[in-house]
């Protein structure tokens, strides 16, 4: 049989052919896969599998004048299991209840639920993390997240505000200064299997997310610390409603401390009610009372209608087309120089001045002095006040009562900030709370010219008097000689000037003769006593005690120094010492040296070295007087109530 | 039927090669699902190698029974062979069970059976059986039988739908066509033809989502986390391998189920990222080497139907490497054919170990060996 089986065995050699043919298209496809655009596909398979997830930066820190943390940002910690990863169920549900202190048949129970991932714990210890981290359990995961702290729980809680659970800002210095503190993106990205599961073992890309930049305060936490006890104490002590005090350096405009009280947490701002996060100091008006006298005089000095030599006469009253203005003081002064005007508080004297300079005028200096609007503080929400502009609808009167401090609406900003002027010779500065964004952007003090050098230094004067003679006294300080002015402004409740809810303050500069600081305190409806001279005073006193000596400035012993101005010299109180400066030396050497002048050392902390002292070297101290001596911060802050020693 | 002598006749190489594809097919197949399969149903990492152990064993029983029978056999009841695969196929619509929207098994018990896959060697024999009896030139009747013979279970096939095997059946009619001598100018005539009538089918016959496979094999970029998905994720996890790849068992993308069937359809992919472009090419060159002893056996066929028998099952492997690799590597439409010897699965393997079998048979008694002479 003689069959051709196929008719050629060309057409299989052909097959042959088209095979190879294939597998070398195969081959230089491959190639081309592989060699040529490997590495292209190489990297686009790992952006694929390497699935960011978005990283906030932590918010920048914020810190006081010294670089002390007052808000800080700190990861925490959370715990998560991936069941199907978990070999050995029971012994890592007993060792993760033992470390996290939980139990252990419902970490069991979670462990063994049928879901890809679940929360453990959430918000754990460092040190939980950390030892979860070294048994390295396949399956157990810990994932960061940033949040806010405030080591000093409540102290400039107003100043520096809140910020949200999405790490944003709502109030304070959060808010005003988000855009910096807020931190970069950054992402982390970990290789993930199709359906997002981290990959054990995994390739993990960190990309550091920017922290946000760090603000510097101007605050001084020891001087906030001073000022926030200070007033809270004073505030209970009077059964009033609330306070506030405001200390600006009145060379640059910055704001020293600022407290008002009630005040609350920012960690845990929503256990207290809203109320308590106003910061009234900036955000409030009220009617200044006597304290704004000081305005009037600067400004009928400026306009040249009065001098020091201007005497006065008050009869008690006064009649203002038909209405009847009367001085506090039924009676009235009688005859008074200027000075005796302020140091008395007459208010016929004002309501004079307020006539004698005339709505124009009245309101231009005013609103040249920083009132009826904002000081341009960097806080949100500031109040803009109230100055009426004259007007038909404006009666006559309307310029007496705002001559002593009646018929007009301020924040306390706004009298400190000119206080402040007055004090530097006549420069209104914008207060401020930051000295310092970032490392490099350091934040220059605006200022304008609103009185004449002289005006100012006369004013001073006249401040000073208050204070040693007037009805400042109780703002005094020993070694200090303080300007100021009490006020105690009638709240108008229902239309009409209340009699017994009233606001007590103090307006004040120190040293008188070459002033650094300005302050103002205000306290809301004391009840236990009402005027500004025995409520307000005294803090203001009590605050600059202790921060004129830790800003350098050295006490004068009055009896080798006499008054400048050549008013009576003060009584020097006996027996009194300068504290040393013990700061840096061993806790038995520091306290044999305050012992040997008869001072009390009272050690905070257990370290070995001084690290920090209260009252401050060169103040003057009357002997058997406690000094509080830290032997580190923390417990530093604890000890701060050495400043009811001050008190 | 057996002889011992014929013994001496293996075609090793062809043996040789058979086991090498196996054993690269189960350790990929370790690879792509010992990691991923744990994760996602629990399973025991192994479960798949075992099952795939089991089938190789199967298979190379099945390859040394059907090497022992004699293929002259497979001509006697070629005809026969042919019905019981159409009937399967007939079957598969009535008592198949729906995967992913297509009906191509049927299970019986543990097993389910693919008649697809063995509708194809159905297919070579009736091919052989009728060809080994016709002489080109051929006439219009007989070319329209051959055709009837391949479009009826193509059609079949392509109802299930199974685009993948029904152009495995095309490639076999033309091979067939070919390989027995069909005047090539009927061959340029048919593949302008088809070339014609392909579009036409695009349109008519071919269901959206196959429209859909061919939209993205024309533009990768189209519809990258839908129909486009594979394919893209195949090449990434090729192309990701490199010269010498990831190494064996790591490679990153097939194990952390980005790919999708790493372990049948798309094996070629976790071949590709775990052992690069040498390991790869080194495979299609085991295919080539394994191609080439099957183009030997059929010159060295004893008879006509031996050969055409030969040439047809050469021609069935070759066509699914090209179309699987092929597909993988973005060369032409993934169809969702499996590669010979290395893809997960007892059909396919069974199939082809079948056809191993059988070039085997041809292969011991050709015709040099044959001393009672022709």
């Amino acid at each position: 049989m003689r069959i051709a089986y196929l008719t050629g065995k060309k057409r299989i050699w052909y097959m042959l052919i088209g095979f190879l043919f294939g597998c070398l298209i195969l081959w230089a496809r491959l190639f081309y896969v592989q060699i040529i655009r490997g590495e292209e596909i190489y990297n686009s398979a790992l952006t694929q599998r390497l699935r960011p997830i978005p990283v906030d930066g932590a918010r920048g820190d914020i810190l006081d004048r010294n670089g002390v943390l007052l808000a800080g940002s700190e990861n925490l910690a959370s715990v998560y299991v991936i069941p199907v990863e978990i070999k050995d169920k029971p012994k890592v549900a007993e060792l993760l209840s033992r470390i996290l202190n939980l139990d252990k048949e419902q970490t069991l129970e979670r462990i063994q639920k049928r879901a890809a991932a679940v929360w453990l714990k959430k918000r754990i210890t460092q040190k939980e993390a950390m030892e979860i981290r070294n048994l390295a359990i396949q399956g157990v995961g810990i994932v960061e997240s940033p949040k806010r702290v405030y080591p000093f729980g409540s102290l400039a809680a107003h100043i520096i505000g809140i910020s949200g659970i999405d790490n944003q800002g709502l109030e304070g210095m959060e808010l005003v200064y988000d855009h910096w503190l807020t931190g970069g993106k950054g992402s982390y990205m970990v290789e993930r299997d199709a359906s997002g599961r981290e990959v054990p073992e995994a390739v993990k890309v960190y990309e550091i997310p920017k922290k946000g930049d760090a603000l510097t305060l101007s605050i001084d936490i020891s001087f906030q610390s001073i000022t926030e006890k200070a007033l809270a104490k004073r505030v209970i002590e009077t059964g009033a409603k609330s306070g506030l005090a405001i200390f600006l350096d009145v060379l640059t405009g910055e704001v020293l401390s600022m407290a008002s009280y009630p005040t609350f947490e920012p960690e845990n701002y929503q256990d207290y009610p809203a109320i308590n996060r106003r910061n009234i100091a900036v955000t409030d008006l009220y009617e200044p009372g006597s304290t704004f006298k000081v305005m009037t005089a600067a400004a009928a000095l400026e306009e040249g209608i009065t001098s020091l030599d201007r005497r006065f006469f008050d009869p008690g009253f006064m009649v203002v087309s038909g209405w009847r203005i009367r001085c506090w003081r039924s009676g009235g002064h009688g005859s008074q120089t200027f000075t005796e005007t302020l140091e008395n508080s007459c208010n016929i004297a004002y309501a004079t001045l307020g006539l004698e300079l005339g709505g124009d005028k009245f309101n231009y200096y005013a609103r040249k002095y920083g009132f009826g609007q904002k000081t341009g503080i960097d806080f949100p929400g500031e109040a803009t006040g109230l100055i009426y502009k004259p007007g038909p609808k404006v009666p006559l009167v309307t310029w007496a009562n705002m001559g002593f401090g009646q018929s007009i609406s301020i924040t306390p900003l706004q009298l400190v900030s000119f206080v402040a002027a007055i004090a530097n010779g006549g420069i209104l500065y914008v207060p401020h709370l930051v000295k310092q964004i970032g490392d490099d952007k350091p934040i220059e003090p605006k200022g304008t010219r609103i009185l004449d050098e002289k005006t100012a230094k006369t004013l001073r004067e006249m401040l000073l008097s208050v204070v040693e003679n007037g009805s400042g006294r109780t703002a005094q300080v020993a070694g200090y000689r303080i300007g100021g002015k009490t006020g105690t402004a009638q709240m108008v409740i229902a239309g009409r000037y209340s009699h017994t809810s009233v606001i007590a303050s103090f307006v004040g500069l120190a040293p008188a003769e070459s002033p650094a600081i300005a302050g103002i305190i205000a306290i809301h409806e004391p009840t236990t006593m009402q005027y500004g001279g025995q409520v307000s005073a005294p803090v203001f006193a009590a605050i600059a005690s202790a921060i004129l000596p830790a800003l350098g400035i050295k006490p004068i012993p009055e009896t080798i120094q006499p008054n400048p101005w050549g008013g009576p010299a003060k009584r020097i109180p006996q027996s009194e010492v300068v504290v040393p400066n013990v700061i840096g030396k061993s806790v038995y050497e520091a306290q044999k040296e305050l012992k040997t002048l008869s001072l009390i050392p009272e050690t905070v902390g257990d370290g070995p070295t001084i690290t920090d002292q209260v009252p401050q070297e060169k103040q003057l101290l009357k002997e058997g007087s406690k000094v509080y001596l830290f032997t580190d911060f923390e417990t530093c802050i604890d000890g701060l109530t050495a400043v009811d020693a001050l008190i | 039927m057996y002889r011992y002598r014929y013994l001496d006749n293996i075609n090793w190489r062809l043996v040789i090669t058979t086991l090498a594809l196996t054993i690269i097919g189960i350790v990929f197949i370790y690879s792509s699902t010992h990691a991923s399969q744990t994760l996602r149903y629990g399973v025991s990492p192994n479960a798949y190698l075992t099952k795939q152990l089991k089938f190789v064993l199967l298979g190379i029983v099945v390859a040394i029974i059907t090497a022992m029978l004699d293929y002259r056999d497979f001509e006697r009841f070629a005809w026969l062979i042919y019905v019981l695969a159409l009937l399967l196929l007939i079957a598969v619509p009535i008592l198949g069970t729906e995967i992913n929207g297509a009906k191509r098994w049927i299970f019986i018990g543990a097993f389910s059976i693919q008649p697809a896959e063995f509708a194809k060697l159905a297919v070579i024999i009736a091919l052989a059986k009728f060809f080994s009896g016709k002489e080109p030139p051929f006439s219009f009747w007989e070319i329209l039988q051959a055709l009837i013979i391949v479009l009826v279970p193509a059609f079949l096939v392509s109802r299930q739908p199974d685009l993948g095997t029904a152009m495995i059946f095309a490639i076999l009619a033309f091979g067939f066509f070919f390989l027995a001598g069909l005047d090539l100018k009927y061959l340029i005539g048919a593949t302008i033809a088809g070339l014609i009538v392909a579009p036409l089918a695009y349109i008519f016959v071919l269901k959206d989502y196959q429209k859909k496979r061919i939209k993205v094999y024309l533009n990768p970029e189209f519809d990258p986390y839908g129909a486009g998905y594979n394919v893209r994720q195949s090449k990434i996890a090729i192309g990701s391998g490199k010269l010498w790849g990831k190494g064996l068992f790591n490679s990153t993308q097939s194990q952390l189920n980005w790919l999708p069937e790493h372990h049948t359809d798309y094996i070629f992919a976790v071949i590709g990222e775990e052992i690069g472009f040498i390991g790869a090419a080194f495979v299609i060159g085991l295919y080539f080497y394994l191609l080439w002893q099957g183009v030997k056996i059929t010159l060295e066929a004893r008879d006509r139907f031996g050969a055409l028998l030969a040439g047809g099952i050469t021609l069935m492997i070759f066509a699914h490497v090209l179309i699987n690799i092929g597909g993988a590597i973005g060369l032409m439409p993934s169809t969702g054919l499996t590669l010979p010897f290395i893809s997960y699965g007892v059909n396919n393997l069974l199939v082809n170990m079948i056809a191993i079998g059988l070039l085997l048979s041809i292969s011991m008694r050709q015709k040099k060996l044959n001393f009672y002479g022709a």
